[in-house]
């Protein structure tokens, strides 16, 4: 069984949100609902400033917090690591949305839940990459499974020396960034 | 943050019901009489409805409701899991509200009647509710203004103020004229453990993660800063509390309904600020 996992690297990244687009294309969301967004922040002070800017969208966490707080089981983590919703399910207490440190998840208006990014498990099953992954120009993503010791995955991580985002919150999230 | 204003609604209610139970229960176990029967009935009677009013508003704020969805078989699935703090409160909101219920109904046509197993099973599942209201909050990391122990704490007393202010407006309903001796201490003590309490809260976050003394500030100098300092803390505590320590037992009902009053206007206004200063953990640093 695999154990997907994606690798961003923000020193990649041109900040363009072509992938928050093709997501947005791929899953047709209305308008509004992302699951991957673009946070930015101004560090530093005049003349020496600089934009910093963090992708973030659901990190498939193993310790999901947004599982664990979820009073129906609706939200639930398939065995390649990938945590999904079922719609039909779902209660619609928001209380996912309330404990998800990423704060992944956007309310879809028209079906009444939560939703948030699915590792596009449906292009991962035909061996395709996630949307975010095939559009991104600089490459700043990469999917793999890390259960496969071959996979460029793994020495993508230790090159590069990502880390998960907030680690230290105990969630073990399936996302590592380079910063 | 995904808690507004409407599950502050419920967090009042649900407090001030539960509260009005707990208030009553103690009265009777004071040793009921013609004096405070009125208060009894009132605190037991209006728990039920209360919650349920609250429980109303949870409902109103399910994503569902929202999308205009007519889909109440949804509710059934809260019973399903323990590890989250909802299904919890859940079955104890489906307790409490007909145990207090029944409890209430067979006090408003005898006040004398008595049922030690009813009794007991309603302060459990009161005392429950409030607690499980803070817990709520109280475990979630993501937000590390709430992540302590002192929000359920707040909480439980929060619920005894406003219950007690509810006891007490609805005891004047019933014809109910003086208040049990045990109110004034009662009264002053819970004003000071609630401005202790929030004083705890706020320095532990003014001190704590970047998060945390945003939420702090917003409350203590920032946008929320009147409604703290104005409506909770003068208005809603120290006001109430020096009528209540200075008011003498046979003062008039005004008095002791403006007191009852404002003491509900902040037991308002603190679930309202706990929701609305809520600022999720920061990620770019």
């Amino acid at each position: 069984m695999p154990k997907y996992a994606m690798v961003i690297d923000m020193t990649k990244c041109a900040a363009c949100q072509a992938c928050t687009v093709a997501c947005e294309a791929e899953w047709g969301l209305p308008p509004g609902e992302k699951f991957t967004r673009l946070e930015e922040r101004e560090i530093g002070k005049f003349p020496n400033v600089r934009r910093e800017f963090l992708l973030i969208q659901c990190q498939h966490c193993d310790k999901a917090p947004c599982i664990e707080v979820c009073p129906t089981g609706a939200t639930y983590k398939r065995e390649d690591g990938i945590v999904l919703l079922d719609d039909k399910r779902c209660a619609g207490c928001k209380y996912c949305m309330v404990a998800c440190p990423y704060q992944a998840r956007v309310i879809n208006h028209e079906k009444g839940v939560p939703e948030k990014c699915r590792f596009c498990y449906h292009r991962v099953e035909q061996g395709k990459k996630p949307a975010c992954v095939s559009t991104c120009i600089g490459e700043a993503r990469y999917f793999g499974d890390l259960e496969d010791p071959n996979d460029e995955i793994h020495r993508i991580i230790h090159q590069k020396q990502a880390k998960p985002l907030r680690g230290d919150l105990g969630t073990k999230p399936s996302i590592y960034y380079v910063r | 943050m995904a808690w507004g204003i409407i599950i502050a609604i419920y967090l009042f209610l649900a407090g001030a019901g539960a509260g009005a139970f707990l208030i009553a229960v103690m009265t009777e176990r004071s040793g009921i009489n013609k004096e405070n029967e009125a208060l009894v009935k009132a605190g037991t009677i209006l728990a039920a409805p209360l919650v349920a009013i609250g429980t109303l508003f949870l409902v109103l704020d399910l994503t569902w409701v929202e999308a205009g969805k007519f889909e109440p078989w949804r509710i059934f699935y809260l019973y399903t899991h323990f590890t989250s703090m909802i299904t919890w409160g859940t079955w104890i909101l489906t307790l409490f509200m007909p145990v207090s219920f029944v409890y209430g109904w067979m006090k408003l046509k005898n006040p004398y009647y008595t049922n030690n197993a009813l009794r007991c099973a309603g302060a459990v599942l009161a005392f429950a509710t409030s607690v499980y209201t803070g817990v709520l909050l109280g475990v979630v990391k993501a937000v590390p203004f709430w992540n302590n122990a002192v929000i359920p704490m707040l909480f439980v007393v929060s619920a005894l103020v406003t219950g007690m202010a509810t006891a007490i407006l609805g005891s004047f309903v019933f014809g109910g004229k003086t208040l049990p001796d045990f109110f004034k201490p009662l009264h002053t003590w819970l004003a000071v453990i609630e401005l202790l309490l929030l004083f705890f809260l706020l320095m532990i976050a003014a001190n704590g993660p970047e998060a945390a003394r945003q939420s702090a500030e917003m409350i203590i100098s920032g946008k929320y800063s009147l409604y703290f300092w104005g409506v909770l803390v003068f208005l809603g505590i120290i006001v109430p509390g020096v009528i209540g320590a200075t008011a003498s037992p046979k003062a008039g009902k005004g008095i002791k309904a403006l007191d009852a009053l404002l003491v509900l206007a902040g037991g308002f206004t603190l679930r309202a600020l706990i929701l609305l200063a809520a600022v999720p953990v920061t990620l770019m640093n």
